[in-house]
């Protein structure tokens, strides 16, 4: 399936490199911002990756060719996820726990940080989720593929 | 690239057709050694890996940059000879099962599925299971993939019929189970060593079909299930 047509003044950027991430999480009244240097020190790991909870969100930083299908859900009761951030064009993650997440906490942002950074929202449980239609989340619930 | 020898496909053509309808072979030692270690290790050193969604437990990697990948196929279609005529890899992916939990039952969209192993047999802690369990229950061909594949519908269809076991395979290390994807499947019990993706149990599916009627089928989730 291609990409939907730009509406008109809708704005699409794909970054080259791996941009900063201002991380955004209401029901907890705060944000994170994390420079794209300080990101990149989180570079998941095999080890990383095996270590992966049901409570870990993760955000997909898409390119013009590269999307991801499964909207962020957050399944941890206690809403202090792990962070995962995929770069997508070049394959990597970054995976940040909860308790590091805290050293990059900012109060919400009134003004713009840039031009090379994405925003993201923390979901307060699986209410994006729960907006996908029924044929579509049949999809997406696959085991497989 | 081959590793599995004239002979051994023959063998294996000939278990997938006497199985019928329930077709299955296993072949060991399905990529040569080189090009198991590039697989693997890109595999392992991957980023790709996330968790699908919101049903499952294990790592799933979708249509990974597997080295070697067309001649992989082009060595399986002509492995497979006729049983592989109209047929081309429609999709692939890797599941890193890193809770030590498997999949559950389900059917694969496509017409052959190659199903292969890449964690080395030391980090099995328990040699007897950890692969494959194949059940007496096919997909019928109107079903939507949601229906076959994804949770909750492939278990309650699969709850109501109450399927036995056709078969349980092992675990090994680059094993290759090669079957009919319409059979009912889940991966069996597992004890492997936890705690990184070099040790975990690593698999790759290959799912083989008529790339006309893969598209046909999938077409139905972007018209609502009319065609």
């Amino acid at each position: 399936m291609g990409l939907a047509a730009l509406k008109q003044d809708e704005f699409r950027q794909f970054f080259e490199t791996l941009p900063a991430v201002l991380i955004q999480h209401p029901s907890k009244r705060c944000a994170y911002y994390i420079p794209e240097e300080d990101l990149l020190k989180f570079k998941a790991s095999p080890t990383a990756f095996a270590s992966l909870r049901p409570g870990t969100v993760t955000f997909s930083i898409t390119g013009e060719e590269m999307v991801d299908e499964v909207p962020p859900f957050n399944q941890d009761p206690s809403d202090s996820p792990d962070i995962l951030v995929r770069f997508l064009r070049d394959r990597t993650a970054y995976l940040v726990p909860h308790a590091e997440l805290q050293k990059f906490r900012v109060e919400q942002p009134k003004f713009a940080f840039g031009n090379h950074y994405v925003s993201f929202v923390v979901p307060g449980g699986m209410e994006l989720v729960e907006e996908i239609p029924l044929l579509r989340k049949g999809l997406l619930q696959s085991n497989t593929g | 690239m081959a590793t599995v020898s004239a002979d051994e496909w023959a063998t294996a053509r000939q278990a997938y057709r006497e199985r019928a309808p329930y077709s299955f072979a296993v072949i060991d030692d399905f990529l040569p050694s080189g090009v198991f270690n590039d697989v693997r290790d890109m595999l392992v050193r991957d980023g790709g890996w996330v968790r699908k969604n919101w049903q499952v437990t294990q790592l799933f990697n979708k249509q990974p940059p597997i080295p070697f990948l067309s001649e992989i196929v082009e060595s399986v279609r002509d492995g497979l000879a006729d049983l592989s005529e109209g047929l081309d890899l429609v999709k692939h992916w890797a599941v890193a099962c890193h809770e030590n939990s498997g999949l559950h039952v389900h059917a694969d969209n496509g017409r052959i599925a190659v199903n292969f192993w890449m964690t080395p047999d030391e980090n099995n802690l328990a040699p007897e299971a950890g692969g494959l369990i194949l059940y007496k229950l096919r997909r019928e061909p109107e079903m939507m993939p949601h229906e076959f594949n994804a949770m909750p519908w492939a278990g309650e269809y699969f709850e109501r019929l109450q399927p036995s076991i056709l078969c349980t395979i092992p675990y090994r290390c680059n094993r290759a189970v090669v079957f009919d994807a319409s059979i009912f499947h889940a991966t069996d019990r597992m004890a492997f060593k936890s705690g990184s993706l070099d040790t975990v149990r690593l698999g790759v599916t290959m799912a083989f079909d008529d790339p006309g009627e893969y598209a046909a089928r999938m077409r139905k989730y972007t018209t609502g299930g009319e065609e």
